[in-house]
């Protein structure tokens, strides 16, 4: 029971906001309707009521803006022009995207509209939403607005780093899109991190200027890219010559295998039956003696060692290379993951 | 009966080492030329026979530490001492070779010989494990190798077995590329146990002189 009847509590909570912009909203669109059917009067009227701070009502940004548009339109219909202008101003400042539909508003509206957006000087940015990106194929697409012609120029600050993007520069009146191929101003793929995107701008019919940011997260997908290694140092290469001790030690081998060969025999046989052929192992350690001479000259002669040390290098780049193209190939397939951010937290 | 026992022995050894060494590229044959002294005695003047062998070996990695091989090598002896009977003589002989280190080798193998004279022929299977010592030289193109053996199993037929056996050996090989030669020394001595007031030894020394090549591969079926 008591779980009921907090659960009535709480959706009668809940349905009290919506109930209040729902009544917002159906006096707008009431409003709108009069104004359409021209009974202005009784439009202006409720239109006054919404935005009235005495409303009991909620409204939002949207329905303000919108309530300002009819306001300034309705007074510009019954000759009130300077009002409708301040309400038209409250409108732009509120959202410069907004504009006025030729098909719905008379040219004496739209007048008052445009001498309103000459009076001030305001920029709007439209809000980002989460996108995924091909740097090689796709481009992000930014749209400003301004209230009438400017100087405009917008960038992309990276927030660790302070890297800029110049994204636009140049003139422009009224609404624009710009694109950003998620490259920066070097030609490679833009680091990861929280970027500030500034547009800012002066006007050319007034002395006025205004600045407009959003907030972005960009991410890499892609696989992670490997390290190359690095350079053999002169602590890691290997010899490159024998030492002066090697030619000596291929003749102590030599000779030392040729005199292990003469003694086996001796030991190994049975002196009853003498000591077999001595012309047999004499031969074979008569070739140990002579491999270890042979090998003592020429090791004495040319203490080179192979180009061992060459090789591990010429190894070592080939790797290297290997990684950079499989690097390359990676990168080339990095997809940017671009979400809206708050602002500048991290 | 040996001699059939060791080679199904050899060639199973082999098939079972194909894939390995045809992997490997390694399966290496070798032609060997040498020369024998046999030498006997029953309590009196040691017999003396000298002649010439021919033969051939495979040699196969199993593993980067474990090799086999064997070799089949006959030839024929002339007596060098009065009363003395020539003889020939046939080998085959079987034998895997770890390597724990560059420089050691521990040996595990099998020989049937098989001597024949004008009195018969006398059947030896012998059985032995050993070690030996390599030393490089040359930047490794040159190998020297000692060894010795003790041959715990040997039988003769008609005979007692021998009470000593052991075998030394010392060997040379060049490499160069897929050839190789080498040169060697072998001893074994057997000293048989008294009967009769005498006592038989006898000792064979063979100097060998071989000449090996990397055979091209073979396509051995896989499991």
């Amino acid at each position: 029971m008591r779980v009921a009847v907090l659960a009535v509590v709480l959706l009668a909570g809940t349905a009290a906001p919506v109930r209040a912009q729902g009544n917002t909203q159906e006096a707008l669109d009431r409003a709108v309707t009069l104004f359409e059917e021209l009974q202005v009067e009784r439009a202006l009227t409720m239109l006054r009521q919404i935005i009235s701070p005495a409303s009991p009502y909620e409204v939002t940004r949207e329905q303000r803006v919108r309530a300002y548009q009819y306001i300034g339109a309705s007074l510009a219909i019954v000759g009130m022009r300077d009002s409708a202008v301040v309400y038209f101003r409250a409108a732009i400042e509120r959202d410069p995207f907004v504009d006025l539909d030729p098909a719905r508003f008379t040219e004496l509206e739209r007048g008052a509209f445009a001498e309103a957006r000459l009076q001030l000087f305001a920029i709007g940015v439209r809000p980002l939403r989460e996108t995924h990106l091909d740097p090689a194929t796709e481009r992000l697409t930014l749209a400003f607005a301004t209230t009438h012609v400017a100087s405009m120029t917008a960038e992309m600050r990276h927030v660790g780093s302070g890297m800029r993007i110049p994204l636009f520069a140049g003139s422009t009146d009224g609404v624009r899109e710009i694109g950003w191929n998620g490259l920066d101003a070097s030609g490679r793929i833009a680091p990861e991190g929280r970027y500030e995107v500034v547009f800012a701008g002066s006007s050319l019919h007034n002395d006025r200027a205004d600045s407009a940011r959003l907030y972005l997260d960009l991410r890499h997908g892609r696989e992670p890219l490997e390290d190359t290694l690095p350079s053999l140092r002169p602590d890691e290469l290997l010899p490159e010559r024998h030492p002066p001790s090697a030619a000596p030690l291929e003749l102590a081998k030599g000779l030392g295998l040729a005199a292990s060969a003469l003694v086996l025999p001796t030991v190994v046989t049975n002196g009853d039956l003498n000591r077999g052929d001595r012309r047999l192992v004499t031969a074979v350690a008569g070739a140990a003696a002579a491999t270890g001479i042979v090998a003592s000259i020429r090791r004495h002669r040319n203490r080179d060692l192979p180009a061992i040390n060459r090789q591990r290098i010429l190894e070592r780049a080939a790797t290297n290379a290997q990684i950079v193209q499989r690097n390359s190939a990676r990168l080339a397939a990095t997809r940017l993951r671009i979400s809206p951010a708050a602002g500048i937290t991290q | 009966m040996t001699t059939r026992l060791a080679l199904a022995v050899l060639a199973g050894i082999l098939a079972m080492t194909g894939p390995a060494a045809a992997d490997a590229q390694e399966l290496r044959g070798e032609i060997i030329g040498a020369l024998v002294e046999h030498r006997l005695t029953v309590g009196h003047d040691p017999e003396r026979e000298f002649g010439a062998a021919f033969g051939a070996a495979l040699r196969a990695p199993v593993m980067s530490w474990m090799e086999v091989g064997g070799h089949l090598i006959g030839g024929a002896l002339a007596a060098q001492t009065p009363q003395t009977d020539d003889r020939r003589f046939g080998e085959l002989d079987v034998a895997a070779l770890i390597t724990p280190f560059p420089w050691l080798a521990f040996e595990v193998g099998g020989t049937s010989r098989t001597w024949t004279g004008p009195l018969g022929r006398q059947r030896w299977l012998t059985m032995r494990a050993g070690a030996e010592v390599r030393l490089a030289l040359a930047d490794d193109r040159v190998r020297g190798m000692l060894g010795g053996a003790l041959m715990p199993v040997v039988s003769v037929s008609g005979a007692e077995s021998p009470s000593v056996a052991i075998a030394a050996s010392s060997r040379l090989t060049y490499a160069h590329r897929t050839l190789s030669a080498s040169v060697g020394y072998e001893i074994e001595r057997y000293d048989f146990p008294v009967s009769g007031g005498t006592r038989r030894l006898e000792q064979v020394s063979t100097m060998s002189a071989s000449i090996g090549m990397l055979l091209p591969e073979i396509g051995w079926p896989r499991p």
